[in-house]
């Protein structure tokens, strides 16, 4: 990802939250107040593209990590983002400690943690803690939606 | 006034409400250390506890319990990046570095020896102007309060340095878009909800912490250079050289006054202390990482101790720990407000020293675990990345339990883990979106109050000088130039 990519998708931002600003619903009383539910949006929105523009002019290209993206690189990102989604796919019809334990085997692995029994204690402790922790101690029910 | 103190500290001293502040600090060190629970929230889940005891021992254990989600949340925000609350945050931009460079013993000593510094002075601060500062706190009103939170979103862009006033700019604007999300908490309006239920009550402030901080600072981990573990832990961490402590007392000094009269504005409370704080060390002090750690552990403690002035001077909580707290002394039959002090000084004067009490048992009891809490950074990248992922997750679903709040946190960490890797600060983002539905709620009542006569905010003499204060700032660049 360029610079200018970043700058340019910091725009599009901008402009499409100004033009949602256009969209909220203001009550017939509120309309006319000074300051409604549009204007300080309208403020916001409108400065952030201001500011990208001076960004952009005044400001040569910036390099980051991800300026000249490696595969090599991004792999891990990719993986962690997918384990992620699975897990919160698998909260729907997974009991969340069991779905948690699922997660960190997935993460340590991905992320290069090879011994075994490392994993296994970890997958099963952390789990275990949580839910012995906030399920039985503090009296917590986790009730998702 | 002598007399309520001393009663205080004999109510405070018995042995078992000494018991009871210890089992206080405890359980709450614990729960603020778990990511997204922070004072409140372990305030909130030992009201059962509390409700078991008399009022005097319910209200000193919950001291207890206070001061220990704080060091709590100060734990986890300075070993993983993952500030449970708001006022922790600041704590991180130094803290986390810290302790990523093998000193972590150090920067959380720093921060239990700042927290009970600003915790001591607040007390002190409170003791003598108790009563003054509560007919001083009622003149701020949503105008002060306004110019207030505009004069924090300026400094954080000006003070930012030339080369990335802009990209705080920007950071700051996207953290006050993120919070205008929801419901209009004046007019009712429904913004940017995209027609989602889930978004009409807006982002959770715990959400947009994890992703920005946590789980951002996971990802950038995991697609940066592996890194050994650093630094080893023993007890000699928490030995502060003289020279350092010496520096340090006038940095926390100075952020314990600020953070104090900040605090006893209701509503602005010690979030914006310690944003304030870290700020006005970078700019005035030598701006060393020891410094960025005790400036906002003082502020906040400070804060939250002026906070109780309003509590008990007026009833008004100044903020949303005090207002769980007024719920507890409403369920016990007290009345805080003006004749608090007057009628019923042994409260008043037992809840400021069991306060203080709290504080002092808290650095007893936490200092020789922080060796060990310490090692937490030490574990091998492979491990700890995971673990970062796992409790920020967690602490959102603990929090908001909504699986669409993970599907949200997950693409903000993404975006944010763009952002930083082209060098865009995240703190303003953060900064913009706590206090974007504090500057528009009290902007709006303002210009309600004055029939939308935005000259209102200009007649009013404090507002109006934070205000010229504010221009002054925002001309300081300019000066600057012009200088060099």
């Amino acid at each position: 990802m360029s610079f200018r990519l970043l700058l340019l998708t910091l725009f599009a931002i901008g402009a499409a939250y100004l033009t949602l600003v256009g969209q909220i619903e203001l009550d017939p009383w509120s309309a006319q107040d000074t300051i409604n539910s549009r204007t300080l949006p309208q403020i916001y929105g409108a400065l952030l593209c201001l500011a990208v523009l001076g960004l952009a002019l005044g400001q040569r290209d910036r390099t980051g990590d991800m300026s000249h993206p490696s595969l090599h690189k991004l792999k891990p990102l990719f993986w962690l983002s997918a384990l992620i989604c699975v897990f919160i796919l698998s909260l729907v019809w997974l009991n969340l400690w069991v779905a948690l334990g699922g997660l960190l085997f997935g993460t340590l692995w991905t992320m290069g943690e090879k011994r075994l029994p490392v994993i296994v204690a970890l997958c099963l402790a952390i789990p275990l803690i949580g839910f012995v922790l906030v399920e039985q101690v503090l009296q917590m029910t986790v009730p998702l939606s | 006034m002598a007399e309520g103190i001393l009663t205080g500290i004999g109510t405070a001293l018995t042995l078992q409400n000494v018991l009871w502040v210890a089992f206080g600090c405890l359980a709450g060190t614990l729960i603020g250390m778990m990511p997204g629970l922070g004072p409140i929230s372990a305030i909130a889940l030992m009201i059962p506890v509390s409700y078991s005891l008399d009022p005097t021992g319910g209200l000193i254990m919950m001291a207890g319990v206070y001061y220990g989600a704080v060091f709590g949340g100060s734990t986890s925000s300075i070993l993983i990046n993952a500030p449970g609350v708001a006022s922790t945050v600041a704590t991180s931009f130094d803290g986390y570095p810290m302790a990523r460079d093998g000193q972590a013993g150090r920067a959380l000593a720093i921060a239990a020896y700042a927290s009970f510094f600003g915790g001591t002075m607040g007390a002190i601060i409170l003791l003598i102007f108790a009563s003054s500062l509560a007919a001083i706190a009622l003149h701020i009103q949503s105008a002060e309060y306004s110019a207030l939170v505009l004069l924090a979103m300026t400094c954080v862009v000006v003070f930012a340095g030339s080369n990335a006033r802009l990209p705080s700019l920007i950071t700051l604007l996207l953290g006050l878009m993120l919070g205008t999300v929801g419901t209009d908490p004046m007019g009712g309006a429904q913004r940017f909800t995209l027609g989602l239920l889930e978004l009409s009550d807006g982002i959770p402030f715990v959400l947009l912490v994890m992703a920005t901080f946590a789980l951002a600072e996971a990802f950038r981990l995991a697609i940066g250079e592996p890194q050994l573990p650093r630094g080893s832990f023993s007890l000699r961490d928490l030995l502060i050289p003289l020279a350092l402590a010496r520096r340090l007392f006038r940095v926390a000094s100075r952020s314990s006054v600020l953070g104090f009269i900040i605090g006893i504005m209701p509503g602005a409370g010690a979030t914006l202390a310690s944003f304030f704080a870290y700020d006005l060390e970078k700019r005035i002090g030598d701006g060393s990482r020891e410094a960025g750690v005790t400036a906002p552990e003082a502020a906040n403690n400070a804060a939250s101790t002026g906070s109780f002035v309003p509590l008990l001077s007026l009833g008004v909580p100044g903020s949303g720990t005090s207002a769980v707290l007024l719920g507890v002394m409403l369920a016990y039959g007290l009345q805080p407000g003006p004749t608090l002090v007057t009628e019923q000084p042994e409260i008043f004067w037992g809840v400021i020293i069991s306060m203080y009490v709290g504080n002092v048992f808290l650095l007893a009891l936490n200092l020789p675990l922080i060796p060990y809490l310490a090692r937490i950074v030490s574990l091998p990248q492979q491990v700890l990345i995971p673990l970062v992922i796992v409790f920020a997750l967690l602490g959102v679903l603990l929090t908001t339990f909504s699986v669409f709040d993970l599907a949200l946190m997950l693409l903000l960490a993404l975006g944010a883990t763009v952002l930083r890797a082209f060098g865009f600060p995240l703190a303003p983002l953060l900064l913009g979106f706590i206090l974007s539905g504090l500057f528009e709620e009290n902007l709006q009542r303002a210009l309600m109050l004055s029939d939308g006569d935005v000259a209102y905010l200009l007649n009013r003499p404090i507002a109006l000088g934070i205000l010229l204060m504010n221009a002054a700032i925002c001309l300081l660049p300019l000066w600057n130039r012009s200088e060099s």
